[in-house]
């Protein structure tokens, strides 16, 4: 046990009084190493001879601007009459994000116990106590595995079993999501009081009444308060998902960028980028009606 | 305008909870309603479903499509730490700026902090991927430009969590600091940034975990990586490979996220 230095309110490693340890040395050079390797990869791709920085791409980017602004020629911010379609995109981008949310939320609350230790795996030995430690590892390997892969290509696989649309882009959405909470709320439960659980065990409760009575209250308010802030996750990868899906804002940004409307391309990020901050702002507020 | 503002937060604060949950239900039947259920699946798609479970459980092994996919892998672990980097470099000074705690408090400081929350807020609000279409569209397709993708949302959430992190600090200590007649920057450089930094780490961490999956999927504006791979096998309807290719991914985060939790293990003890 080291003393701890009294001028510092927590040990860290920048500011320990201490010499960093070996770890702390280790971690920071494997940190470096691939940082600069990684520059050092990526300078190495033959760039067709052309550097990002010319005064072509400065000519480049500004008239690009000019069209996404629609400055230098008939504005179409004022013209078109398409705010009513754009509306429409909004709603559905609006409508899969709910959906994604509401499906990922519910799956993860129906499989969470099987992936929390203190629930699940409560038989002291024997055959099984074998079957709660395996159902508990399909279930958080399905987590870490829902979890890794990107929503964008589970959106892609999708779209081979749903047609696309906004069904299908929420189920994708919802899987990636379903791997983000259901590893949290697991988490959670994990760490949940245990005097409660063990009281309601000795009175003879099962673990599906544990978990509905002595768990599900406890972590309610931290994982609703999560599962409101992966809404506002979700809402900025829903625009993108649409790429694939179909559907939305994120389809017809993609088709608009293809065929170089680029007037278009900004009032539809103007739509977006209104539609993100909405949601963070009830966000917010449910966050706090939750609190 | 004050009487106005608190009006409003009043009202806003009487949305009770039932409030909300009727709000929750109501939205969640608008938006099963909005879906065209009549036809949501194609016609083989119990034949797809099987295929793909079957691929999961068989995946491409041979040595060629191995050797492919660690490369990918390398590639796209590349541009996160690439991109990863720069965010760290932007958007901690832009998050310490952001949490007002550094500069003392008067007219142009408070409106330099407002702006930088605003600009941190303007660039995060728009996802990875549009930024790298409109990246693409204005300078041409190259890695730098994929690496600012990332980075470009990345350090407006850097930056905000960073702030957050910063004002986060229990009041006793920093209470405790002062008495002794520190300035704010003093308090910041011994309280505040020690105090967020293990919170912070593992958010890095995270964050670069993130910014893997997001490398993953940059291959939508034509960059190699994962996702490119993944893209070309799901064209080619080599779903053993897609497999491959998911468990590559998966161990990648796997491998972060142990990583992280050891040295999150290391800092707090």
């Amino acid at each position: 046990m080291t003393v701890e230095s009294p001028r510092y309110p927590k040990r860290t490693w920048a500011f320990s009084p201490h010499r960093p340890s070996v770890t702390a040395v280790l971690v920071g050079t494997a940190v470096t190493v691939l940082i600069v390797s990684s520059w050092l990869y990526l300078g190495s791709i033959p760039n067709n001879g052309r550097s990002v920085i010319s005064a072509d791409s400065l000519s480049r980017s500004i008239e690009f601007i000019e069209d996404l602004t629609g400055s230098h020629s008939s504005s179409s911010f004022w013209q078109r009459n398409n705010w009513g379609d754009l509306a429409q995109l909004a709603g559905d981008t609006l409508a899969m994000s709910v959906l994604a949310a509401f499906i990922a939320g519910i799956a993860a609350i129906i499989l969470i116990p099987f992936a929390a230790s203190n629930v699940l795996i409560v038989s002291a030995n024997g055959p099984r106590r074998v079957f709660q430690v395996a159902i508990y590892g399909v279930i958080r390997g399905l987590f870490i595995f829902t979890r890794s892969v990107p929503e964008l290509l589970w959106a892609l696989i999708i779209i081979f079993v749903f047609t696309p649309g906004i069904f299908a882009g929420a189920l994708a959405l919802a899987v990636h999501n379903l791997g983000v909470i259901g590893r949290l709320g697991a988490d959670i439960v994990e760490d949940a009081e245990k005097p409660p659980l063990q009281a309601l065990r000795s009175t003879g409760a099962g673990p599906l009444q544990t978990y509905l009575i002595g768990i599900l209250p406890q972590i309610a308010r931290q994982f609703l308060t999560f599962q409101i802030y992966r809404w506002e996750v979700i809402i900025r990868t829903t625009a993108v998902v649409g790429f694939v899906a179909a559907s939305g804002l994120g389809y017809q940004l993609r088709l608009d960028i293809s065929f170089f409307r680029y007037k278009d391309v900004g009032q539809l990020l103007l739509v977006y980028i209104l539609i993100v901050w909405i949601v963070d702002a009830i966000s917010t507020l449910a966050r706090r009606a939750v609190r | 305008m004050g009487t106005r503002l608190v009006m409003i937060t009043g009202v806003l604060d009487s949305i009770t909870k039932r409030h909300w949950v009727f709000l929750v239900f109501v939205a969640v039947a608008v938006s099963v309603s909005t879906v065209d259920w009549t036809n949501t699946t194609h016609a083989g798609a119990g034949r797809s479903i099987w295929m793909f479970v079957n691929a999961l459980l068989t995946p491409d092994i041979s040595s060629t499509t191995l050797n492919a996919a660690v490369h990918a892998a390398w590639i796209t672990v590349a541009y996160a730490a690439a991109s990863i980097s720069i965010a760290i470099i932007v958007g901690i000074p832009l998050g310490l700026i952001a949490s007002g705690t550094v500069l003392s408090s008067g007219v142009s400081s408070t409106s330099l902090t407002i702006s930088v929350r605003a600009f941190l807020g303007f660039i995060r609000s728009i996802h990875e991927l549009i930024w790298a279409l409109l990246l693409v569209a204005s300078f041409g397709l190259s890695p730098v430009v994929g690496v600012l993708a990332i980075a470009v949302p990345y350090s407006g959430i850097i930056g905000r969590v960073f702030a957050e992190r910063l004002q986060d600090v229990p009041s006793q200590q920093l209470t405790a600091f002062e008495s002794t007649g520190a300035s704010s920057l003093q308090q910041v450089i011994a309280v505040r940034i020690p105090s967020a930094l293990p919170n912070m780490t593992s958010y890095l961490f995270y964050r670069f975990e993130c910014a893997i999956r997001t490398a993953a999927v940059l291959s939508f504006v034509g960059l190699g990586g994962i996702g490119f791979r993944i893209q070309i096998a799901l064209s080619d309807l080599k779903f053993e490979t897609v497999a491959t290719l998911m468990y590559t991914l998966v161990i990648l985060i796997l491998a972060i996220d142990l990583f992280c939790g050891f040295i999150r293990k290391r800092m707090i003890a």
